[in-house]
């Protein structure tokens, strides 16, 4: 069943087009990856979501309603991010109390034992955390709410490696206990591929692509050999990236939909064939040009 | 469809407390306090006095603490519109209109409160009064006034309070769609109060000059409702956390 | 418990061929119940998405069975099932690997057998 619902909305901030005609449909109690390039559209999307912004043209509905200033959709979700305002003379256990106001879900028991973990005094002012502790205060909140839909906006803005890393695996811990929709956004794929089901890949304002993260792993194939012998197997594929890193030899990132038989022939080509990581098929897909920085470089 | 299942009421009144919890009272005592120290001075003096006598008469008012607290809840009710107020209701569970409906309740709360220490400071002032002037003679009809005199005295400041903060609101709002209305509305008070057939008096004396309190009320009551009807309308139609 | 995430094997492949191995090694038995996909999940990191994919694998292999409202459990014919399995699939691309490299060196069929059977006697000789 699908929670939020995306019919070619587009949303334009005075001159600039930040989503256009962007269609998705994010199912129940999944964890889902925004991914896209800084300036993709990810933030607006999510706001639009959230009820804060209103598209500009199409239809948006959470939870089968238009959550623009609608109160329910509110009740429900609650969204992440690192411009979280709360009073700035509370202590951040007050701040929990507050929250557990508003979310009938929220343990508070887990959000303390969660900042104890990350070593934050529960005494400590909003205002007197670093940007990192702020991050982490905040994901800590995404995480006790257990609000049916749960936004992550670039939650780890901040933090260091190691936190990181426990966030994620506490995100995916306490999933797993209480599934809930969540949507994750990051520029960052490599280090949240493993907990999610869908990735939502954004590019330009507009739905890149949209699939289970299992299959992204097989999405693309990258090749490697003399760029003619290369040339000939390219028929009909789809080229997402190339490079030309030697005189004649080339790197070719094409859509993965080699039977069998085709691979064997490239072997025996001797072209070399390997897996491309799910982060660089997301820079593949989601860049501006087919040769990358290189191109740059390229003056003829 | 949704899990959770909420209702106006019940947000506006949990954000009422998260804000009347926010909101620092300790900022208007310190203004209060300053004030009455400043002005026990006296308000206007004047004095006669030859060989023999000298006369001086000083005249006691705690007007001037009503109006910083007037002042204090227009700065207030203008802030309450601000991104930074607004982002905080928005951070948790809220739409537009439980936002609206639980910063009226807290201007509420702060007018009364606002009225109630400003008479008061004004008790507190002759109390001073009547200690530090030993050798003066206190001319006052009510220099005691009977406690229902105090109570109507709380309620028709809180009100007036009420109706400063409640035009506040609605500026504060208007400035969230514009800063022009900044010189906008400004402007617009002082034309008014300059034309030939001067309509800003006009305007107030419709409040001032009302004597009973009943009719008082219900023209404060109803104009705030107005100005805080149209805010939530403007703010209806407005984005967030931008 | 750690996968290889630069493999280039995609998650849910890993974790079935880890318990591909758990069940040849005899670590679970037959007709014992296998891990839950959210007991793979809390193990290896994962969405229970992807292990419940991983599970379903092995599912699809015979190598586990359903049952209902139970869970899976390790079907009595698995250690063969994954043995010829990995004949088929891992062992035969190997050697297809290996020709391929032998024919680009040009290296004849018959040596190539005889460095075969090198490799053999090395195994043995070290065991």
């Amino acid at each position: 069943m699908a929670i939020i619902e995306c019919v070619n909305i587009g949303k334009i901030f005075q001159r600039n087009q930040a989503l256009n005609n962007f269609s998705a449909f994010i199912e129940e109690n999944k964890i889902t990856g925004l991914i896209g390039r800084n300036g993709a559209g990810k933030t607006t999307l999510l706001k639009i979501i959230a009820g804060y912004l209103k598209p500009t043209s199409g239809e948006v509905k959470v939870f089968g309603h238009n959550p623009f200033n609608n109160l329910q959709v509110s009740a429900n979700l609650i969204f992440i991010d690192e411009h979280m305002t709360f009073p700035e003379s509370w202590h951040l256990e007050e701040i929990f109390d507050s929250i557990g106001l508003f979310y009938p879900n929220w343990n508070k028991e887990l959000a303390l034992r969660l900042l104890a973990y990350f070593s934050i005094s529960p005494k400590q002012t909003h205002n007197s955390l670093s940007k990192g502790m702020r991050s982490t205060f905040h994901a800590i909140i995404g995480l006790a709410a257990r609000s049916p839909l749960t936004i992550f906006d670039e939650p780890t803005t901040g933090m260091d490696a190691a936190v990181r890393k426990d966030f994620y695996r506490a995100l995916l811990k306490d999933y797993v206990e209480h599934p809930r929709t969540i949507l994750l956004s990051s520029h960052l794929l490599n280090e949240i591929e493993n907990i999610l089901e869908d990735i939502l890949l954004i590019k330009n304002g507009t739905k890149c692509l949209h699939l289970p993260v299992t299959e992204l792993k097989n999405y693309a194939l990258g090749l490697r050999g003399k760029a003619d012998a290369l040339n000939q197997f390219l028929n009909g594929k789809e080229e997402f990236y190339r490079e030309n890193f030697a005189p004649e030899q080339s790197f070719v990132v094409v859509k993965n939909d080699f039977s069998e038989a085709e691979l064997r022939e490239l072997k025996k080509a001797g072209i070399s064939t390997a897996a491309v990581p799910t982060e660089d098929v997301c820079v593949y897909l989601t860049a501006q040009s087919k040769g990358g920085i290189s191109d740059v470089f390229n003056r003829d | 469809m949704f899990l959770t299942e909420t209702n106006v009421l019940a947000v506006t009144c949990k954000q009422y407390l998260v804000k009347l919890k926010a909101v620092s009272f300790s900022g208007l005592v310190i203004l209060q306090a300053v004030i009455l120290v400043f002005w026990t001075g006296g308000m206007g003096m004047y004095g006669a006095s030859n060989v023999l006598i000298s006369l001086s008469v000083r005249n006691y008012s705690s007007d001037i603490v009503i109006i910083a607290t007037m002042i204090w809840a227009l700065a207030l009710a203008i802030m309450q519109t601000k991104k930074q107020a607004k982002n905080m209701d928005f951070t948790l569970v809220s739409n537009r209109l439980t936002s609206c409906l639980s910063d009226i309740g807290i201007l509420a709360t702060i007018s009364f409160l606002g009225a109630l220490t400003s008479v008061f400071s004004g008790m507190l002032q002759r109390l001073l009064m009547y200690f530090a002037l030993e050798h003066s003679t206190i001319i006052n009809s009510s220099f005691k006034p009977p406690l229902a005199e105090l109570a109507l005295d709380v309620v028709a400041v809180a009100l007036y309070i009420f109706l400063i903060a409640a035009g506040g609101y609605l500026f504060g709002m208007l400035l969230e769609i514009s800063r022009l209305f900044a010189f906008l509305i400004p402007a617009l008070i002082l034309g008014l109060a300059r034309g030939q057939n001067n309509y800003f008096t006009d305007f107030l004396g419709f409040y001032i000059t009302e004597t009973s309190l009943l009719l008082f009320a219900g023209k404060v009551l109803l104009t705030s409702a107005l100005c805080f009807a149209l805010s939530i309308l403007i703010y209806n139609r407005m984005e967030v956390r931008r | 418990m750690l996968l290889n995430p630069e493999s280039a094997k995609p998650i849910y492949v890993q974790i079935a061929e880890w318990l591909e191995g758990e069940i040849l090694s005899g670590n679970i038995r037959e007709d014992e119940r296998i891990y839950s996909q959210y007991q793979l999940a809390e193990m290896f990191n994962v969405n229970p998405a992807t292990a419940a994919k991983g599970l379903n694998l092995l599912a699809d292999n015979n190598i586990v069975y359903k049952k209902r409202g139970l869970g899976m459990f390790v079907s009595p014919q698995a250690r063969e099932i994954v043995r010829k399995k990995r004949q088929n699939t891992v062992l035969k691309q190997l050697v297809f690997d290996l020709v391929c490299e032998a024919e680009r060196l040009g290296v004849s069929a018959d040596s190539l057998a005889e460095m075969i059977q090198e490799a053999r006697d090395q195994l043995k000789g070290e065991n």
